[in-house]
């Protein structure tokens, strides 16, 4: 069976690698004609060379890769992947985003993508370019609609992956931010053992203790693979109302986890308050628990939502509101912890 | 297994590699020695049974003489490329020390070992 989904996607099947020719594989070693079977695999060996050369090129051309993972699912994991890649590219700096979701992949729809065709030339993918010239990179540029499922067993996923990885023309990139399924299997392996000089993963967290259980499996996971662990991030993480009344009015506001909670207008008569939707600080004490960094936390924000519907994520569409600044603080403690976990350490192979 | 000292170092020659780990221990490890403990799915079930594994022992014999390449996998394993034979193995540090220092990196458990 071939490990080449992709080209079974692609429409064009134009030059994908499955279909790439070369002397070299036209024929066995003895000189005779080579059978469709002999050829196929040929031509499969020829690929997979190729792609382990370009993993290896990847690893000088692309500056720093960062895993983000959650434990569970529904976390808001593509949203804080999509936003650390707007984030990071709003700086200045050459970003690509990599949608290993293979069988939810919601990216390009966030980024306006949606609908979008990949271009293959030579057997190199060339990634969509969504705002801020973030490149992107998804299964679902290959799917047909967005209703289309991908029913595929491990093997074929892992596949699709390496070709993501291996055949894609990131060209140079000062950051690749990887998004994930949540869990710690198959996808977040094949990336770690295939991707040579990973900085590291961001952890994606809600409040709640399920989240916050599964998160401690992906810390784990992480220190399994002695990948660092650049932190953790708590994502809707309080919600801030806003309202008026008489200037300085004191007013109870009923929240959510059954306690009132004081309110003071001020003199204008403008009052806000931030009231915890979930629980409060648990991404933080997870993170000094597991003794890994803290990264910060990112308010629950319904235009966050509204954002990715509409294909125009918050940080596009209100670059200086409060999503898009808790996102550039904690892009300011990633690169720090990047800087740090580059420090440490080292094998060196002669 | 105990916790084993971080690897420094690692310099290929024409048939072994030296390793220099953090306690100061330095070894050699012929590449045959590292072939034949090859952790794949393949390769670890036949160091099961004596038969098999005198075959692979004789197989390994037989590869020309190389110098792999030698990539990192995640922060945990070494993976070798040789242009013959199999180059599947994702060899953790821990199995390289156990190699190393001429202990049993199976511990027993050729089937199992090397899950990942």
């Amino acid at each position: 069976m071939s490990d080449s989904p992709i080209s079974h996607h692609d429409p064009s099947k134009e030059g994908s690698p499955s279909s790439e020719k070369s002397e070299d594989i036209e024929s066995g070693e003895s000189g005779a004609p080579a059978s469709a079977d002999q050829q196929q695999q040929m031509e499969q060996a020829y690929s997979q060379m190729k792609r382990k050369m370009t993993l290896q090129e990847m690893g000088a051309k692309i500056k720093h890769k960062i895993m983000v993972l959650s434990g569970k699912g529904g976390v808001g994991k593509s949203t804080v992947a999509t936003g650390l890649a707007l984030s990071l590219a709003a700086q200045g700096n050459q970003v690509g985003l990599l949608d290993i979701d293979i069988t939810g992949p919601n990216i390009p729809k966030m980024l306006g993508l949606g609908g979008h065709r990949l271009h293959v030339e030579e057997g190199r993918i060339y990634p969509a370019t969504g705002y801020s010239g973030v490149k992107v990179i998804s299964m679902a540029f290959l799917l047909d609609d967005e209703d289309t499922p991908v029913v595929w067993r491990g093997p074929i996923k892992l596949g699709a992956i390496q070709q993501f990885l291996g055949d894609v023309e990131w060209g140079e990139l000062d950051y690749l931010v990887i998004d994930f399924p949540p869990g710690t299997s198959d996808e977040p392996l094949t990336v770690v053992q295939s991707l040579p000089d990973i900085d590291g993963m961001v952890i994606v967290t809600t409040p709640q203790d399920v989240a916050l259980l599964d998160s401690r499996k992906s810390i784990g996971f992480a220190t399994s693979l002695k990948v660092p662990v650049l932190g953790v991030v708590e994502n809707m993480s309080g919600y801030t109302i806003r309202g008026t009344a008489e200037p300085n009015a004191e007013m109870k506001i009923d929240a959510p986890d059954g306690t009132m909670v004081d309110v003071v207008a001020d003199a204008d008569g403008n009052w806000s308050t931030t009231l915890d939707i979930f629980k409060a600080g648990g991404g933080q004490a997870t993170a000094e628990e597991m003794g890994v960094p803290f990264l910060g936390r990112l308010p629950f924000d319904p235009g966050v939502v509204r954002g990715g519907d509409d294909g125009v994520h918050r940080i596009v569409a209100d670059p200086q509101g409060e999503s898009a600044q808790a996102f550039a603080k904690v892009v300011e403690q990633l690169n720090a912890n990047i800087a740090a976990a580059k420090q440490s350490g080292g094998l060196e192979i002669i | 297994m105990d916790e084993v000292p971080e690897l420094q170092r690692l310099e290929r020659g024409d048939s072994a590699m030296e390793l220099t780990w953090s306690d100061g221990t330095e070894n050699s490890v012929d590449y045959r020695t590292l072939r034949y403990w090859c952790p794949c799915a393949k390769c670890g079930p036949r160091r099961g049974a004596q038969d098999l594994a005198e075959l692979l022992q004789a197989e390994v014999a037989a590869y020309p003489q190389e110098m792999p390449t030698v990539q990192t996998v995640g922060g945990y394993a070494l993976h070798f490329e040789w242009s013959s034979g199999c180059s599947s193995g994702i060899y953790r540090f821990e199995r390289l020390w156990s190699i190393a220092n001429a202990l049993d990196p199976d511990d027993g458990k050729p089937y199992v070992h090397g899950a990942w």
